[in-house]
């Protein structure tokens, strides 16, 4: 609906209003641009070339491009199948398939690293089983530290954005082509391929490129599993200003990820407005049938074996060592809180009320430049802004902003918790502009006349119409800022901050020094307090 | 109080709104028109939620042109009502009050009063959600009048009612509107219910107000074609020549054959004509023709609509014109001959539109 039309001296304030606060909502991302590329103009061009010369950056990108693809590949090849069964089947367990859609959102990458950890690494469930069912010496999977492992943490992680864009699509697609098909004598396997696909193509195409983009930008995945293998661009900025302290070469390489993400993230908006576009099925939702013939029932039952151990086995390994501990001297082992305990003892209480400030003003800076940049936008009507601010998180990446803010913001002994939330902010809020957008696009333009004819101004709409109406959405906008921030170990690995160490950074830190258990232990608590944040947000929007 | 629109003008691409009508103290005006006609521009121009080109309106003998919607004090009853959802009734109608900066307990009681006054005691503390289209329409009328707004606009305030609904609350709305005598504006595409709820009906057509008068003017006696032809009171035939007739009377040459027509006050010669027969005028007569020597129109029935009291006829004739007519009851089906008397009364002459 329109926002409701006002006198011209009235209409150019408002605009400005608007401008005004969409700019502040940019800020998060303009600001901390000077810092990230300032050491560029510091010694001319002399640190670019000697970057651009580096074979490093170019093996780098041709990690990143090379692990992407595969990724991208087998996340579709996982995710295609997932998109049939909860779009076209109702079965036991579609339920539980179907809420998979929200891991890439709700489980920090870093617990995705640490359950794969847990579960295909050298002394993780899966060897220690191998080695003592078949009686060997050695552990045999040994893959995790390679390409082949980065590339099955990012399908395994990004597969249910497939299944997610591909079934909503699917359950859309009218059932009558498939069978005036079948009425012409075609068999499945010819429907699928010469009719069902070609229409989901653009869904495809999408979905692919988004988890092309995701793994492109992967860094903690990448940080974690890559170190023998290869880095991204991600990784390297991160070396070159923390590890080399070399900030001429980070600051070109970030110029050369940020060329590099907007060329891709420029093929995505085009894939995404061929999906969006017009004369696609906008149809009902075909009711779902139950599972046909023993060869779908066979084949669904082998797919839903593989990925529940590809998705279960981690989450649960990870479940299962934080209650896992080593006692006494003799190395026995056995269940119990040890953990936690020790956890605990070693001042994790002060990384939860850490993670939970960060998080809080984290979720607070989103929500506010989110909301403002969704008010501002409403009132100038503006729609080309709006598409910009969906792609921007992509286009900027983390490491640019991280390097960036950690300059402009410079704290004592590390990186500022404030330089940090606004970090976290930067990723954040164009999630939190797009939930309080949804919200206050659905006020209907006459409740707006309404108050106006009523006697109300225009600041006085907003705090009586506007922000009650739109106050769930802009809260589910706020939960999805905090769940993202206290999962977020990125941002804080890139940042570094002083003081006690928020939960996620606890967490890579126990792991680095092979203090698994607790890490899983930090893990778990981690991923309670996101899940917390992620079902007020879930209940939120239901609700909106 | 006193409501003038003076020539208020917007401009939109495919349409070009000129709203020109006054509607006294007290008094009702209902806005007509099919749909696109720009009824609706014209009232948010009243309500000052379209900015005018040019024009002025005069609200009580002031100027308000230039006031913005929030500080005209018209009250204004939306299409859908536009309720805050986040607020309960008894909020949603004390809304006004609440701007106006009432105290909490001076806005509560003086909105509970009114609530009182529409038939919704005990309503206050309802989610708008709960309520049905009727109560809606009434809450929504509530939080107009709590403001004591110098006129209360309704923008098509019964057309999201099923139809039942609909007839009972247009007859509450103006025995309401009588009662408390506050000026009101209504928009409406049903003709019965623009003449039931207007003093006044304003007639629009093309972005244009092209009559406005009371509704019986209206009926009996509309100013051109294409208001007979909207009002659809018969059939309107083209006159293709004047013959010479008694004084008072003209008689046109028609598709039907000669009909004799009360002279209008003052005919342009130079202008195109059409006329009017009227279907609820026309008196059924033996098929042998009239007994008083007027115009007998016979023809075969085509269609007969059974309405309840009346049957709405579609006749041919013999030379394959058509024409409309009424009878009591349900008398007559396809295929049968009737014959009516075109008394000069049934039979109007009306101007064709210049352009149309």
């Amino acid at each position: 609906m329109d926002a409701p039309r006002a006198s011209r001296p009235a209409n150019v304030l408002l605009a400005a209003g608007g401008i005004l606060a969409a700019a502040l909502a940019l800020a998060l991302f303009l600001v901390p641009l000077p810092g990230a590329f300032g050491p560029l103009f510091g010694s001319g061009a002399k640190a670019l070339i000697r970057t651009l010369n580096d074979s490093r950056t170019w093996s780098s990108l041709r990690f990143a491009l090379l692990e992407s693809l595969a990724s991208s590949v087998l996340a579709l090849a996982l995710g295609l199948p997932a998109a049939w069964l909860v779009a076209r089947r109702e079965f036991r367990g579609r339920r539980f398939l179907s809420s998979l859609g929200a891991v890439p959102f709700a489980v920090p990458p870093l617990l995705v690293a640490l359950g794969f950890v847990m579960f295909w690494g050298r002394s993780g469930a899966v060897n220690a089983f191998l080695v003592r069912v078949l009686g060997l010496d050695e552990p045999p999977v040994s893959f995790l530290y390679s390409i082949h492992g980065v590339v099955l943490a990012h399908a395994v992680y990004n597969f249910p954005i497939v299944m997610r864009m591909a079934g909503d699509l699917w359950a859309r697609l009218p059932d009558e082509q498939a069978d005036a098909a079948r009425s012409l004598g075609a068999g499945e396997g010819r429907i699928l391929l010469g009719v069902t696909l070609p229409q989901l193509a653009p869904a495809l195409a999408s979905a692919t490129s988004l988890v092309f983009l995701y793994s492109f930008s992967s860094f903690v995945i990448v940080l974690v599993f890559g170190a023998m293998a290869g880095s991204t661009l991600e990784v390297e900025i991160y070396r070159a200003a923390r590890i080399e302290v070399d900030q001429g070469r980070a600051a070109s390489l970030a110029l050369v990820g940020t060329a590099a993400a907007l060329l891709l993230v420029g093929v995505y908006a085009a894939m995404e407005a061929r999906h969006a576009s017009p004369g696609q099925s906008q149809g009902l939702r075909n009711p779902r049938k139950p599972l046909r013939g023993r060869l779908e029932r066979v084949a669904a039952l082998a797919y839903g074996t593989v990925a529940s151990i590809l998705v279960g086995g981690p989450a649960v390994s990870v479940l299962a060592a934080s209650f896992i501990e080593r006692r006494g001297f003799s190395g026995t082992f056995g269940f119990g809180l040890g953990n936690y305990r020790r956890l605990f003892e070693s001042g994790a209480l002060g990384s939860l009320g850490v993670t939970l400030v960060l998080a809080l003003t984290t979720a607070f800076i989103a929500a506010a430049a989110g909301t403002a940049a969704a008010w501002g936008l409403r009132r100038l009507g503006a729609r080309g802004p709006k598409l910009t601010f969906a792609y921007l998180p992509l286009a900027v990446s983390p490491a640019v902003i991280a390097l960036g803010w950690t300059r402009v913001v410079p704290g004592r002994g590390g990186a500022s918790l404030l330089a940090v939330a606004l970090i976290q902010a930067a990723g954040a809020w164009p999630l939190a502009w797009r939930s309080a957008h949804a919200a206050f696009s659905k006020i209907q333009g006459n409740v707006l006349d309404a108050a106006a004819t009523l006697g109300s101004s225009t600041a006085d709409r907003a705090r009586r119409v506007d922000l009650p109406l739109a106050a769930r959405g802009i809260a589910s906008g706020a939960a999805f800022a905090f769940a993202l921030s206290v999962g977020d170990a990125g941002s804080l690995i890139l940042a570094s901050p002083g003081g006690a160490p928020p939960l996620a950074l606890l967490m890579y830190r126990l792991a680095g020094s092979y203090r698994f258990n607790e890490a899983c232990a930090a893990g778990v608590l981690m991923a309670l307090l996101g899940s917390l944040a992620f079902a007020i947000r879930e209940e939120a929007s239901d609700a909106l | 109080m006193r409501c003038e629109a003076r020539s208020l003008r917007k401009d939109w691409p495919s349409l070009t709104v000129i709203f020109d009508a006054a509607v006294e103290d007290g008094r009702s005006l209902a806005i007509l028109g099919p749909s696109g006609c720009g009824k609706s521009t014209a009232l948010r121009l009243v309500a000052g939620l379209e900015r005018p080109d040019s024009g002025r309106l005069l609200l009580g003998g002031s100027d308000a042109t230039d006031k913005p919607a929030r500080e005209r004090g018209l009250g204004v009853v939306f299409q859908d009502f536009a309720l805050f959802p986040h607020l309960s009734v008894v909020d949603n109608v004390a809304y006004g009050l609440a701007v106006r900066g009432l105290s909490r307990a001076d806005r509560r009681s003086k909105a509970e009063a009114l609530l009182a006054r529409l038939g919704l005691e005990g309503f206050g503390r309802r989610e708008v959600a709960s309520l049905s289209g009727g109560e809606r329409q009434r809450v929504a009328l509530a939080r107009a009048l709590a403001i004591d707004p110098a006129a209360v606009l309704l923008d098509e305030p019964l057309s999201s009612l099923d139809p039942e609904l609909r007839k009972r609350l247009r007859s509450e709305l103006r025995d309401l509107q009588r009662r408390e005598g506050f000026t009101m504006l209504a928009v409406t595409h049903d003709i019965e219910e623009a003449f039931l709820l207007g003093d006044e009906v304003a007639l629009m057509d093309g972005g244009r107000v092209v009559q406005l008068g009371a509704p019986e003017a209206l009926w009996l006696a509309p100013a051109d074609a294409g208001v007979a032809r909207f009002l659809g009171r018969g059939t309107v035939l083209p006159a293709l020549a004047f013959e010479p007739a008694p004084a008072g009377l003209v008689h046109a040459r028609t598709a039907l054959g000669v009909l004799a027509c009360r002279e209008p006050v003052a005919r342009d010669e130079a202008a195109r004509y059409g006329v009017l027969v009227a279907a609820d005028a026309l008196v059924p007569v033996p098929a042998t023709g009239s007994a008083d020597g007027s115009a007998a129109l016979r023809g075969r029935v085509v269609r007969a609509d059974f309405a309840g009291s009346l049957t709405r006829l579609e006749l041919e004739t013999e030379g394959g014109a058509r024409f409309r007519a009424e009878l009591k009851g349900r008398d007559a089906s396809p295929g049968e001959t009737l014959a009516f008397a075109a008394q000069p009364d049934a039979c109007l002459l009306v101007p064709e539109r210049a352009g149309s």
